[in-house]
């Protein structure tokens, strides 16, 4: 009977195992392999037969250095103020009692998840371009359409947007299990709204706010369109240049490394992150 | 009223304020952008002009709907969404029903594996897909991308096809057993019908997914083969044309359709997962 049972299991889990391991494991593996390929300028991919390390030595050049720092940096920032305006919204649409606000502002929300990235990207460059209801807002700030920071702020706001729907969710499923009882019963006792807030349901939900700070980076290190269209070409995100060596230099050997050391990066920093919450948590239990 | 108890009340006041304030601009923020491309894709205007449009019209639309190059994107998106769910679907749900029915050594490893991809920026799952047709000769672009985003989908199919078996006990298909059906049997008559809102809403998410895919597609297409959202992409690039817009208003449309099947369906409160303490309901 086990050994049916198991074999059973064996048989329902091999499309899907077949499936990762044709069209994930081995297109991964095989990408490691063209990264350690010599390239030779005119051919599209690396030669046959050939071993060096010099398509990751040349990425140590200080151009690459900035796209990485810029991809990092901007995953940090946006993450950090999607968490900050997102604690708000999804505390709100928990505690807001009409039923046609919450189903309105979580349609919306989910609405956002489902919609493309295409239509948002074009949204937000409509609303800081020219005819923009946002121009007169840089304008007002004497931001030129062409300086900079223009293009970093087009940017973050761009990553906002796909950021704060997918934290709001996830901290609402966090803190819609937290008794708010407890709030109030600590506002009886004497704490001031704010103090009871930050000592009970915030402190509950700790664990949210890191699944959601990872969902978060982790969306926007792998943006492509939203740096692609926003960045114009200035600020360049290491996915845009993954895509330019495919499209533009041609250069597979090169993209190649790329593409590996942006997942080293990304599994080291989101498993890292885990890891710290794992002790965090280990000390509260002792 | 004692100063401390006033002063309090001075600081809960103003905490108010501004999170109602945060809450207000931050909606805001995210409704605007959308509903600004909604009016300005029905400009009457020839040119990109200042929001709000003069005149109305439909001529985006028109443009739209005429063009050879979006049409056959949207019949090629189409198709490509469809074939890949139903692949998603069906091996997501075999292999959810193993996960949650089945007890094997591994377990845990296995499951961690089959949601790896989540991690894995689309981009270089999309360059990597390029290498692995290329190098065994799959070049047809609508074949690499169905398969494609199957895998993209199937994480995603896997995971809510394993929660709403889950709620589903066991002791109804021991039951049937008992009862002399096989476990084929079973399963095919207890647990999917059963299980039916919870694959249909998996369904609907790999749809959605599928169709505003770009990040793997852009480096799957051929001469032949493009689908709407690259479509629309590469015209963004080239000049800001509001045929766009008229685009974003057609898919937008799109997904409220979807979310209204999906409330209908199971729920939107179960899509984030019912609480305990909800004060709401």
């Amino acid at each position: 009977m086990t050994r049916a049972r198991s074999s059973a299991a064996l048989l329902l889990l091999f499309p899907a195992a077949a499936v990762f391991s044709v069209l994930y494991l081995s297109p991964l593996v095989m990408t490691l392999r063209e990264s350690l390929k010599v390239h030779e300028s005119g051919s599209i991919g690396g030669t046959p037969g050939t071993w060096t390390l010099s398509n990751y030595s040349d990425l140590l050049h200080s151009a690459y250095g900035n796209v990485l720092f810029d991809t990092f940096f901007f995953g940090v920032v946006a993450t950090l103020i999607s968490l900050t305006v997102s604690y708000p919204l999804a505390y709100y649409i928990n505690g807001v009692r009409r039923i046609w606000i919450r189903k309105s502002v979580l349609t919306l929300l989910v609405a956002m998840l489902f919609s493309g990235g295409v239509v948002r990207v074009y949204a937000i460059a409509l609303a800081v371009g020219p005819a923009g209801f946002l121009a007169p807002l840089f304008s007002a700030a004497g931001i030129s359409p062409n300086a900079i920071l223009f293009l970093e702020i087009s940017l973050i706001i761009g990553l906002l947007n796909f950021t704060i729907p997918i934290v709001t969710i996830t901290l609402l499923s966090a803190i819609k299990n937290i008794d708010m009882h407890l709030e109030d019963a600590a506002q009886t006792l004497g704490a001031p709204r704010w103090v009871a807030f930050f000592d009970t349901t915030f402190r509950l939900s700790i664990e949210g706010l890191i699944s959601a700070s990872i969902l978060s980076f982790a969306i926007c290190v792998s943006a492509f369109v939203v740096p692609m269209i926003l960045g114009r070409g200035i600020i360049v995100f290491a996915t845009n240049l993954i895509f330019s060596r495919f499209a533009e230099v041609t250069n597979h050997p090169s993209g190649a490394a790329i593409a590996i050391v942006l997942l080293l990066i990304s599994v080291v920093i989101i498993y890292g992150f885990l890891r710290l919450f794992a002790k965090r948590e280990q000390r509260a239990a002792a | 009223m004692s100063m401390k108890s006033r002063r309090k009340r001075a600081i809960d006041a103003l905490g108010g304020t501004i999170f109602f304030t945060l809450v207000a601009l931050t909606i805001a923020f995210l409704v605007t952008p959308i509903l600004m491309v909604l009016v300005m894709s029905f400009d009457g205007r020839e040119f990109l002009g200042p929001f709000p449009p003069s005149s109305f019209s439909l001529q985006y639309y028109e443009s739209l709907f005429g063009s050879r190059v979006y049409m056959a994107g949207l019949k090629n998106t189409a198709i490509i969404a469809v074939a890949s769910t139903v692949i998603a679907c069906a091996v997501g749900i075999l292999a959810a029903f193993a996960l949650v029915r089945y007890k094997f050594p591994g377990k845990a490893s296995v499951e961690a594996f089959f949601m790896s991809p989540l991690i894995v920026p689309g981009v270089i799952l999309g360059f990597s897909l390029l290498l692995f047709y290329s190098a065994i000769g799959v070049l047809d672009g609508m074949w690499r991308i169905i398969f494609a985003h199957a895998l993209v989908s199937l994480p995603y199919t896997i995971r809510v096809a394993q929660t709403s078996l889950a709620g589903i006990p066991s002791t109804l298909t021991e039951a049937a057993m008992s009862l002399g059906a096989t476990e084929r049997q079973a399963f095919f008559s207890i647990t999917l019908p059963l299980a039916r809102a919870g694959v249909l809403s998996s369904g609907v998410l790999a749809l959605a997914h599928s169709i505003d895919e770009v990040n793997v597609s852009i480096f799957l297409v051929d001469a032949y083969t493009t689908t709407l959202p690259i479509a629309l992409l590469s015209n963004m690039r080239q000049q800001f044309d509001l045929t766009i817009a008229a685009a974003s208003g057609v898919i937008i449309l799109f997904v409220v359709l979807l979310i209204v099947i999906v409330d209908r369906l199971v729920g939107l409160d179960k899509v984030i997962g019912g609480g305990v303490h909800d004060r709401a309901r």
